[in-house]
Formats: C-alpha cells, structure tokens, sequence
C-alpha cells in the first residue's frame, strides 16, 4: 500500500500541481491589480482554468468541468457584458484615501490566514490532511456518481436553488431599471392603449375598405 | 499531492480575495475578488472530499457554483442600477448616507 | 428517525405554500395587468397566514429528520418560523401604503415582484430555522441574503437605496465567503456536513482547528444578525433601503441568524468536551456581544436619521441577545427565543411608525418629528411604547425580555461560567440606561419640542393604523401576563 502511493504522487503530479497552482495564484493576483477591468476580467478567466486543472488533479471531474461552463463561461461573460456597459477605466488602481488603515487590515488579514495555515498543518488532525491522497473509486468525482448524489439525497436543496435562480433573475431585471426607464415604458403603454382605443369603433363597422378607415380615422 | 499543499493554496486565494476587497475601489473589481474568496472554500471543500473519499463536498461545492453565480448575477444587477443613478461604481465616491 | 425524500414533503406544507404563492406572484408579474398591485398583495397575505396556519396545525412534539438529514422538523424551527411568517405578514401590510417601495401613488411599479421577493426570504427563514445540515444552512443564508440584496435596491433612482444595494451586497459576500470556507473546515473536521456529526466531532478532534472554523462561521451568520465587526453595512442598509424593506430585515434576517447560530454553536460547543470547555470559544463570544452592545448604543447617540438611529440600536440589540446565546443552556436559550419574540412586535412598531410619518409627508430625521405628539397622537405613543420597550422599561415586554436575559447570564456565571458573565451583565445594564438618553432624545423631540406652530393632527393611513396597533398591544400586554409566550419559548428549547 505504501508503494503504491509513492508510486501515484511521483514527479510529473508534483510539477503539474506546481504549475497549475502557480497559474492560479499569478491570475489571481493580476485579477486584483490590474488597472484595465478587461484585463482583469480575462485574469480572473485564466485563474479559473487553472482552478479547474487543479479541480481535475483532484478526482473532481464533474465539478471541473462545471467550473470551466458556469464559472469561467457564465459568470465571467456576465462580467464582460457588465465592463462592456459601464465602459470605464479605474482612475487610480489603489486608492490613496485611507491607505494606511487598509494596508494594516490586509496585514492583519495575512497575520489571521498564515496563523489558520500553520493551526491546520500543525495540529494532529494532520494524518487526515497532510498524508498523500488515497487512491479513489474509478467513478469518485464523475458526473454519474456525483448526479446520483444530488438527486437522491441532496434533492431538497436542489429544489430550493432552483428557486431561488428564478427568484434572483426576476429580482436582477427589478434592480437594475432606472426611474427613466420605468417613465418610457409607462408613455409607451399609454400611447398603445391610446391608439387602440381610436382604431376600435372602426373595426367595428362592417368591413369597409381600407381607404374609407384610413379616411375615417384620419377625421377623428 | 498531500492535501496540505492543496489548502495552502486554498489560503493563498482566500488571502488574495481578501485582499482585493480591501485595497479596490473600484466596485466590479471587488465582485471579481468575492468570486475568488469562494473558490478558494469550493477547493478546500474538494480537497478534503478527495482524502475523506466522501462525495459530499463535491456536492456542496456544485451548490457554492450555483449560488455564487446567483450571487454574481444580482451584484451586477445591482452595479448597473447603481451606474444608471450615480454614474460611478468608485465604493469612495458612493458615500452619500454620511456616518 | 431520518426520512427519506418523499415522505418528508408531508412535513413541508407551509413551505410548498410559500412556493405556490411564489410561483403565482412571479406568474402575475408576468400578467402585468393595472389591477396587479392589490391583487399581489392579497396572495402574498393570503400565503403568509396560510403558511402561519399549515404550520401551527401540522406542529408535531416529536422532533424528526427530514430529506436524509438535511432539515428537522422541531418546535424550535416552528418558533422561528411563526417569527419569520408574522414578520413578512405585517411587512406586506406596511408596504401597502410606502412611498418607496411599491410607490401606492403610481400603479405600474413592481409589486408582484416585491412580493414575491418578500416570500423567497420568508422562505429562506424557514430553511435556516430548520437546518440540521451545514448545506442547507448555506442554502438558506444564501438565499435570504440574495433576496434582501434585490429588496435594499428596490426604490429606482434612488441614490440611497442603490448604494445600500451595493454596499450590502460587498459586506455581504465577503461574509458568505469567509463563512464558507469555515464550513469547509468543519466538513474536513467531521468529515460530514451533517450537524450532530459535527457536534460529536468537535468533541475529539483538535481544539484549535475547530475555533478556527467557528470563528469564520461566526463571520458569516454575525454578518446577518449585525453584530461586531461584522455590522458595518446595517446603518446604511437600513437608512437607504424602503422602509417596510428596513423593517423586515431587522426582524428575519436576524430570527433565522439566530437560529442558525443556536443549532451551530450549540452542536460545536454544547456537549461535553466541546468548544466550550476545551477553548475560549465563550470568552470570543462574550466579547463580540459586549462589543456590539457598546458600540451600537455609543454610536447611536449622535445620529439624527431615525432610520439610522433605530439600526444602530438594533445592533445593540443583536448584542444583548447573543449575550443570551454565550450564556447557553436552557435558560439562555429561552431567553433568546423569548427577547426575539418580543423584539419582533418592538422592532415592527417602530418602524411602522417611521413609515407612517414618511407617507404623511414627514422627514427622517428626529427634528423633523418635532411636535408629533399632537400631529399624529397615535403613531407618536406607538414609538414611544416601543422606544421604552427597546430599553427595557417595565411595563413592556422589553422589560421581561431583558430580565430574562440577564437572569440567564447570572446563572450561568454562577454555575462555573466565571466573574465574565457578571461583568457583561452589567455592563448590559448600563448599556441600556445609555440607551436612554438617545431613545429619550426622540420622545422630547416629538413631545416637547414643538417647533411648527401649527399642531393640526395629519391622518394615518387605516392600514397602518391597524398594523401600528396590533403591534402595540402584544408589546404592553406580554409586558404584564408573559407565560402563554413563556410557555411556547419552553416547549421550543431542548427539542433540537
């Protein structure tokens, strides 16, 4: 048994990782420090490929391939669409105001993160999260199995996200409407109603011909 | 790979999401650094899925998806709300409500 | 006895009637007929007390595990769900006559969706108060956050409620993010997401690791119970958002935050050999409620908004009662469930009476509620009742809520908790003879200062005036004969 996880995390997973890791973490930071919020967008894209290879190097099929379609697909077009209305370009890309107070809290931001680091890598829990990873079942981490798994027994909150994406699409359009907007649609439905009621005694009379209702209507 | 390098890295976006939203102003940036921060959870749930063999954090890493990308969405609804009645998206110059 | 999916529906009714309603208000949005807003109003109050009743009726003594573990089905989630249903009920009557959220004024805004969104996070209360899974608690969270994100921006071009939208939705996300990640820690812990998995879990595994985890769950549900650190949105997004918006989420919201935090926590640290004994995971809380308390009453002396006023006094309030939870067994929890019974009436009242001065054409801002003694007599006794209620004066059930409060730190202080649980009590008394100046500060203003010369009484819409009373009775008479609410808060606790 021993062998056979030395055998399974030997040189090429290792680089793999390394790469992928680091592809993430370099997109990830470009994401936060780009003035240019395509750029940014597009970092964030790449981030979440190489957050899928990782996906992948851990027996998570299904959910790597998700990330790449909801994620990387969805989510981020969503945010092109978004930079592409607002069309504007960060002035300065680190705020000056208040600088020294944000500066400290990403300090003590790091401080919390590297302590909680060094809490789960010390602390005797580690045989569970330091040993090399076991080998799984073929179908550990496939859409079937994974599909099996939310449909039998996580059915109940399926059902409610289902909700829940309706109610949130309804609750965007209502969100992002202006008062202007709101004003036109109201004028628009008032001219139609306006013009409906002026062309309905006419379509009433018994079939005239199309000159004499234009010519009708024209008097009214 | 132990599962420890895979949480370090888990840490490492955590921090940077962190980051993001506490040095960027700019309102559509910090959305982008949020999205970060839950994906630094979504690994850290698929790497402890992975050497517990238990496929129930991949299932609770589907819903973070689902609902992350809800979440998104009503943040950028509310963004363009934002941009048609002030023009900006600048967190800064969005301080009207004073303390 | 864990039941499987399809048996479990049964146990779901007012649930599935909330959906109904859900459904045939996004169907009427969809009709967009003049006549809609009443009409959506109605479903909506029809769903509301129907779901009030499905639950009152199909409440069962027996605890019991639905969806393979996911929900329970207990007195303790009734509880918050009749908290979660009885707000959204009078918020929908409140918001039939709001300037701000579905303008009554102007036909064509959105009310079948405004009410539909009221009845998504009414839903999503239910799911947090029955959550006997870190999954569904998320979900839950989730969903309930999404929607008061929609409700907070409601009001186009309004610059205040855009940016309590956005500002809520930033807080907002870090949070779930921060929180997320704790659930994550807990899962590798126990390697499940299931509660009382987790509860037995934290008993062996490695103390530290488990206060970490907690810690950032903690993030995550403070975030919607607004205490500190994580308070920075609520005056924002209470002064910006419509009011009958601001009244709802300083009731539910908090309700199923609560709920959340007393199944979590209470699974984490309850047992022996959990958090509680092995870190100083109380100590953590009692200084998080003391903080809050202090700093939500300091900060609420020099406001002049009332919105903002009552949203920092509803942290301080947040404040007393995760006193309640620190405290722990069962009377802190019976205290909790209580206090947040009664919160309810206060809390609605007050701004109820907010949203009745603004329909009238009056202001925000505490000067411009000079002289509204004998404006509008009735809204101005109904603030004052619930300003003292929020102190903790007798005769209002403020008082008892508070006693039991305090009453439960006492004990657990004297059962090993250790000189800290004294010392926060009372510091909790100061905070809230503190609290009077600034609640006594409005009653001048609408008593004695009269500025305008002019002192002819304003009507008040019939709704609110209804509202306004059926919120003001149960807050003097549980002040004075408590033990129906007593009893319901007791049969609630211990059954999770």
């Amino acid at each position: 048994m021993h062998q056979l996880h030395t055998q399974t995390v030997g040189l090429p997973a290792t680089i793999t990782f390394a790469i992928l890791a680091g592809l993430t973490v370099i997109g990830a930071l470009f994401t936060i420090t780009r003035r240019n919020p395509v750029v940014a967008v597009i970092s964030l894209v790449g981030t979440f490929f190489a957050l899928a290879g990782v996906y992948a190097s851990l027996s998570a099929h299904f959910l790597a391939i998700l990330q790449i379609l909801v994620y990387a697909g969805a989510i981020m077009v969503l945010f092109i669409f978004v930079v592409m209305i607002l069309n504007r370009d960060e002035i300065t890309r680190v705020a000056a105001r208040g600088m020294v107070r944000r500066g400290l809290g990403v300090v003590a931001a790091g401080y919390v993160v590297w302590l909680l680091a060094s809490v789960v890598a010390n602390s005797s829990a580690t045989p569970l999260l330091g040993g090399p990873l076991s080998e799984p079942g073929a179908d550990f981490g496939t859409v079937a199995s994974v599909g099996a798994s939310l449909f039998t027994d996580f059915m109940f909150p399926f059902e409610a996200v289902s909700l829940l994406l309706l109610v949130a699409v309804v609750g965007g359009l209502v969100v992002s409407r202006s008062e202007k907007q709101e004003d036109d649609a109201e004028e628009t439905a008032r001219r139609r109603a306006q013009v409906a009621t002026e062309i309905r005694p006419e379509s009433m009379v018994g079939g005239p011909t199309d000159a004499t209702a234009n010519h009708e209507a024209a008097h009214h | 790979m132990p599962t420890l390098y895979y949480l370090y890295l888990s840490f490492a976006l955590f921090f940077i999401g962190t980051a993001g939203v506490l040095l960027r102003r700019n309102a559509l940036i910090v959305l982008m650094a949020i999205e970060l921060q839950l994906n630094a959870g979504n690994l850290a749930l698929l790497a402890f899925s992975r050497s517990l063999g238990d496929l129930k954090g991949h299932v609770f890493a589907f819903f973070v998806i689902a609902l992350a990308a809800a979440e998104a969405a009503v943040g950028l609804a509310i963004l363009v709300g934002m941009y048609r009645t002030r023009q900006t998206i600048n967190l800064d110059e969005v301080a009207t409500m004073k303390r | 006895m864990t039941l499987a999916n399809l048996p479990s529906f049964r146990h779901l009714v007012p649930e599935n009637i909330l959906v109904l309603g859900i459904l045939a208000l996004v169907g009427l949005s969809l009709a967009r007929r003049p006549a809609s807003r009443r009409l959506a109003g109605a479903i909506a109050f029809l769903a509301c007390l129907a779901a009030l009743a499905a639950t009152a009726l199909t409440a069962e003594s027996q605890p019991r595990v639905l969806f393979h573990g996911l929900l329970a089905r207990d007195l303790f989630g009734d509880f918050f769900k009749y908290l979660g249903l009885v707000t959204t009920a009078f918020v929908i009557l409140v918001a039939q006559r709001s300037r701000d959220a579905i303008d009554y004024r102007n036909e064509d805004r959105e009310a079948p969706e405004f009410y539909a969104l009221l009845l998504s996070a009414a839903l999503a209360v239910n799911l947090m108060a029955a959550a006997s899974d870190l999954l569904t608690a998320y979900v839950g969270l989730e969903l309930v956050s999404v929607m008061s994100y929609i409700l907070a921006g409601f009001t186009p071009g309004s610059r205040r409620s855009a940016e309590a939208a956005l500002k809520y939705v930033v807080y907002g996300g870090v949070a779930s993010g921060a929180m997320l990640y704790g659930m994550s820690l807990l899962y590798g812990l126990a390697a499940s997401t299931d509660l009382a998995t987790i509860g037995r879990a934290a008993a062996t595994a490695p103390a530290l690791p488990v206060l970490f985890a907690a810690v950032l769950c903690l993030a995550g549900f403070g975030f919607k119970i607004a205490v500190v650190p994580f308070h920075m949105w609520c005056p924002d997004v209470y002064e910006g958002a419509p009011t009958p918006v601001t009244a709802f989420l300083s009731v539910a919201p908090k309700a199923g935050g609560f709920a959340l935090l007393l199944r979590v926590f209470g699974q984490i640290s309850g047992h022996a050999q959990g958090l509680a004994d092995r870190s100083p995971w109380l100590l953590v809380l009692l200084v998080v409620a003391a903080t809050t308390m202090t700093w939500g009453n300091l900060a609420a002396l020099g406001q002049q908004n009332l919105k903002r006023l009552l949203a920092y006094s509803s942290i301080a309030q947040a404040g007393y009662v995760l006193l309640g939870v620190a405290a722990g067994g069962v009377a802190g929890q019976e205290a909790v469930l209580f206090y947040l019974a009664v919160y309810l009436f206060i809390s609605l009242a007050a701004f109820t009476a907010v949203a009745a001065v603004a329909d009238s054409g009056g202001g925000e801002s505490v000067a411009e509620y000079a002289g509204l003694g004998y404006r509008m007599p009735l809204v101005a006794f109904v603030l004052s009742v619930a300003l003292f209620a929020l102190t903790g004066l007798p005769p209002t059930a403020g008082f008892i809520g508070k006693y039991y409060l305090f009453a439960a730190l006492i004990e657990r202080g004297h059962n090993g908790g250790g000189a800290a649980f004294y010392i926060v009590a009372v510091a909790a008394v100061l905070n809230s003879v503190v609290s009077l100046y600034y609640y006594a500060r409005v009653l001048r203003a609408m008593y004695i200062d009269s500025a305008s010369a002019t002192h002819q009484t304003v009507a008040v819409a019939a709704v609110h005036r209804v509202v306004l009373v059926a919120l003001t009775v149960p807050t003097i008479l549980l002040g004075v004969y408590w033990s129906p609410l007593r009893d319901l808060v007791h049969a609630a606790v211990g059954t999770w």
